[in-house]
């Protein structure tokens, strides 16, 4: 095993009523590669222990070879939302070239508008260890050291 | 190592909504705009062969629950 460390991002966002100053909110990002065959689509995910699934926007799908039509759909829950329809295929994940892993991932229209993925529980979660030390700023992942998973 | 690039200056003056496609190594901004088909089109017409995509938040909205 390899522990990778991963520096968290710091996004300023802007003053609204709760937060009249604005505020900085500290989210573990990774840029990731999602590939289905010889395709690939390059992006950012939050590593999110709150998510169940790894789940991406719905657009990537299309530059990913992967017709919504075609991909099973289940309903899922967010905060604020419910019964949003969420397409599923399995791709891989290529993190960073260190390590490539299958993942059953969502796609979902109501990512589009964040334009990131988020890295959730079952895919993510399961296969890696995974450590948060925002005191540190920063998290870190506990890889195998083959450079693909089966 | 897993590289972690701040690309907040990159994106600091795009318009709210867009799609963005950043160099492969996140240094530059390739392409933006409202169609990602559109925004990926551009970003390979110049030579990008594997941009990394991110979108501007469109409202101020901008804190997650996820």
């Amino acid at each position: 095993m390899a522990v990778y460390p991963v520096a968290y991002s710091f996004f300023k966002l802007p003053a609204t009523a709760a937060f009249p100053r604005g505020h900085v909110a500290p989210r573990p990002v990774l840029q990731v590669s999602l590939v289905n065959g010889r395709k690939s689509f390059d992006c950012y995910a939050i590593i999110d222990s709150g998510a169940d699934h790894c789940v991406f926007p719905q657009s990537f799908m299309a530059h990913l070879g992967l017709d919504p039509l075609l991909a099973t759909v289940a309903l899922t829950s967010g905060l604020g939302s419910t019964n949003v329809p969420t397409h599923f295929a399995a791709i891989s994940i290529d993190l960073q070239g260190i390590v490539e892993f299958p993942v059953y991932a969502g796609f979902t229209a109501g990512l589009d508008q964040l334009g990131y993925g988020l890295l959730g529980q079952t895919g993510f979660f399961d296969r890696f260890n995974v450590g948060f030390r925002l005191s540190d700023k920063t998290c870190y992942i506990e890889v195998p050291e083959a450079t693909k998973i089966p | 190592m897993l590289i972690v690039k701040d690309i907040s200056k990159l994106l600091a003056d795009l318009p709210k909504g867009a799609w963005v496609a950043l160099s492969h190594d996140q240094e530059r901004v390739v392409s933006y705009g409202d169609d990602l088909p559109e925004v990926m089109r551009k970003a390979k017409e110049s030579g990008e062969n594997r941009p990394v995509i991110t979108r501007i938040p469109q409202t101020d909205s901008q804190t997650l629950i996820v």
